[in-house]
């Protein structure tokens, strides 16, 4: 099937939101998420089989939902898309085998597509977007992701970069948390201490109190081509623990009857400049590999995407160094960084566009497909 | 009333059905790859389906109990080609088709399953692989008017000396070859005796659907909670 402007209709599950998103060509019709982000706080963590749950009783109202808001009917559509990985397993299943339902019996094409690269193909449809500009350099950061990716086309030109090799950065910010004590998700918990606005006294806390890690960034590191663009963010939690465990021993080792019992000890560090430092150690890493490919790869672009494009600190550093080395830097709308099927209907349209063969219907979801695989 | 039916309970099986007639049906026995499977099978099905001008009236979808993995394959498979063809979509209890089978079996006219009514005196108890080392049951005690299966105990979860301690009269399913030393072998060995398929599931609903009755909504019989434990939240003695 080719036609200039392909109505699509893509599905996400590879995560904890159940997304639906239309698309007509390179136009945003509607992009309808339900989460079980709430249904995830008692646990501290996106428990997959919560989310699997929670995608099966939600896929099919939220199919109904954004045929309904984009007043598009299933005659109307000329291709079906659906995340077919990477992600939790047992949650892409569900979005997959709805998406063959429809397929089968409407007989429209279906495309497998790439949750990562969809990412990136969400700016293809951005209301305030000129349109995806190639060649760029993708920093992607979720819960479950942490990649830089280089994108010379979309669908035909995708290199991973550098990965985490143990945590997401998402996943951090959940345990660090944690350890303070702190709600999930653990990002705008951190962000919130960091800014000081947890402990009432509105003074921002010192991203330079503690210091902490910054994974795979040494100079050994930085020349190993294998671990110039990774990510590791488990040397950082452990330290965390290290600095939170110390400093509540120093509090608890205070005499409670000694005078300014119960203040702040002198020298141990506010909860505010632990969130600040741990946050200033995440981005500052992220950052600062991003624009390591932007120098290796002569590439002036960087595209933002992920759940994590929300911290503002992360915006604002990468918007600081991107400026400072004439890189210019993009982050789509925040409803559009985090998973959604918007960005999934968007690389299908491109991809049926394009002219090229759907997936067929004997497709299995992969939960670490990699990301030249653009299309299973 | 065409049904179009669907369970990945324990195999992975696909069919349509008008009244009791199976029109088209794939089945794969010990399946292991649930969304791989269903999507071709869908299509074929309908596709024989549409060669005799038959469309779904309705779409039905096993609720398990089963492997919560797979069991979602299947339903939202179903939710998705009900969407496709326009019709209504339900669950139905996957031991409910294994035990109309059954009670088919033993009829007077077990080749006429639209023959089949009224009460069977032998009850009989559905015991499908429930993993670890446990099987979901259910007892039926027999047909009801509509000649639809009367649960009488379950569906549960139940370790099989715990089962083998109700001692079942008519022992059907593949929990009973899993457990054959503690439960005793199934009465028949057939793997369409022994997994629920879409062609009973589709014609359970048939009659229930016919007879004015409810059917359940596509919400998996889970029996079990998720593994996670919910994390104690911690205190912090920092300000």
């Amino acid at each position: 099937m080719t036609r200039a402007e392909p109505l699509v209709l893509g599905i996400e599950t590879s995560c904890d939101e159940t997304g639906v998103g239309i698309v007509r060509g390179r136009t945003l019709l509607t992009n309808t998420v339900a989460t079980s982000m709430d249904e995830h706080v008692r646990f501290g963590g996106v428990v997959p089989e919560v989310a699997s749950r929670a995608h099966v009783q939600a896929i099919g109202p939220m199919i109904e939902k954004a045929l309904a808001d984009a007043g598009v009917a299933l005659d109307d559509l000329d291709a079906l898309a659906v995340t077919a990985g990477p992600g939790l397993s047992g949650a892409l299943m569900v979005g997959a085998a709805a998406a063959k339902g429809l397929a089968a019996s409407t007989g429209l094409p279906l495309y497998g597509i790439n949750h990562l690269a969809a990412h990136v193909a969400v700016d293809l449809v951005a209301p305030d977007s000129p349109g995806l500009h190639t060649p760029t350099i993708a920093l992607l950061v979720s819960g479950g992701h942490t990649e830089i990716l280089r994108i010379g086309d979309i669908v035909d030109d995708i290199e991973l970069l550098g990965a985490t090799i143990d945590d997401a950065a998402g996943e951090a910010f959940d345990k660090t948390a944690r350890l303070l004590g702190l709600d999930y998700p653990g990002g705008p918990s951190i962000s919130r201490a960091a800014a000081g606005l947890l402990d009432g006294s509105g003074v921002p806390g010192d991203p330079a109190a503690v210091r902490f890690p910054r994974g795979l960034s040494t100079k050994t590191d930085l020349r190993d081509p294998e671990r110039r663009f990774s990510f590791s963010f488990s040397g950082l939690k452990t330290a965390a623990l290290r600095t939170v465990t110390a400093a509540e021993a120093a509090v608890s080792a205070q005499p409670t009857d000694a005078p300014g019992a119960g203040e702040p000890s002198p020298g141990a560090p506010r909860l505010a400049d632990i969130a600040a430092s741990f946050e200033e150690a995440v981005v500052d890493v992220l950052v600062k590999k991003t624009l390591l490919a932007c120098e290796d790869t002569g590439i002036r672009h960087v595209l933002l995407g992920g759940g994590v494009a929300a911290n503002a600190r992360l915006r604002a550093r990468l918007a600081e160094r991107c400026e400072a080395a004439g890189v210019t830097l993009r982050v789509p709308p925040l409803d559009l960084c985090t998973d959604n099927g918007a960005m999934v209907a968007a690389l299908g349209a491109e991809i049926a566009a394009r002219g090229r063969a759907a997936s067929g219907l004997g497709f299995g979801v992969l939960s670490s497909l990699e990301v030249d695989d653009v299309l299973v | 009333m065409i049904v179009l039916a669907i369970d990945t309970s324990a195999a992975a099986s696909v069919a349509l059905v008008e009244g009791e007639r199976l029109v088209s049906d794939r089945t794969e026995f010990a399946a292991r790859r649930h969304v791989e499977f269903v999507g071709p099978a869908l299509a074929e099905v309908l596709a024989d389906g549409r060669a005799e001008g038959l469309v779904p009236d309705a779409v039905v979808v096993g609720i398990g109990p089963g492997p919560f993995t797979g069991l979602r394959a299947g339903i939202a498979a179903g939710i998705g080609a009900a969407l496709g063809v326009g019709a209504p979509v339900h669950g139905v209890v996957s031991h409910d088709a294994l035990a109309l089978r059954a009670f088919a079996a033993t009829s007077d006219a077990s080749t006429d399953p639209a023959a089949v009514t009224g009460s069977d005196p032998a009850a009989v108890t559905i015991a499908t692989d429930a993993r670890r080392r446990e099987v979901y049951a259910t007892t039926y005690s027999g047909l009801d008017e509509a000649g639809l299966p009367v649960p009488a105990s379950g569906p549960a979860a139940l370790f099989p000396v715990d089962l083998a301690e109700r001692r079942p009269a008519r022992r059907v399913g593949r929990g009973f070859v899993l457990y054959r030393d503690v439960l005793g072998d199934p009465e028949d060995g057939d793997p369409n005796a022994l997994d629920p398929t879409a062609a009973w599931l589709a014609r359970f609903a048939h009659r229930a659907l016919s007879s004015g009755r409810a059917l359940p909504g596509t919400e998996p019989l889970y029996l079990r909670e998720p593994d996670a434990k919910p994390s104690a939240r911690r205190e912090t003695l920092l300000s």
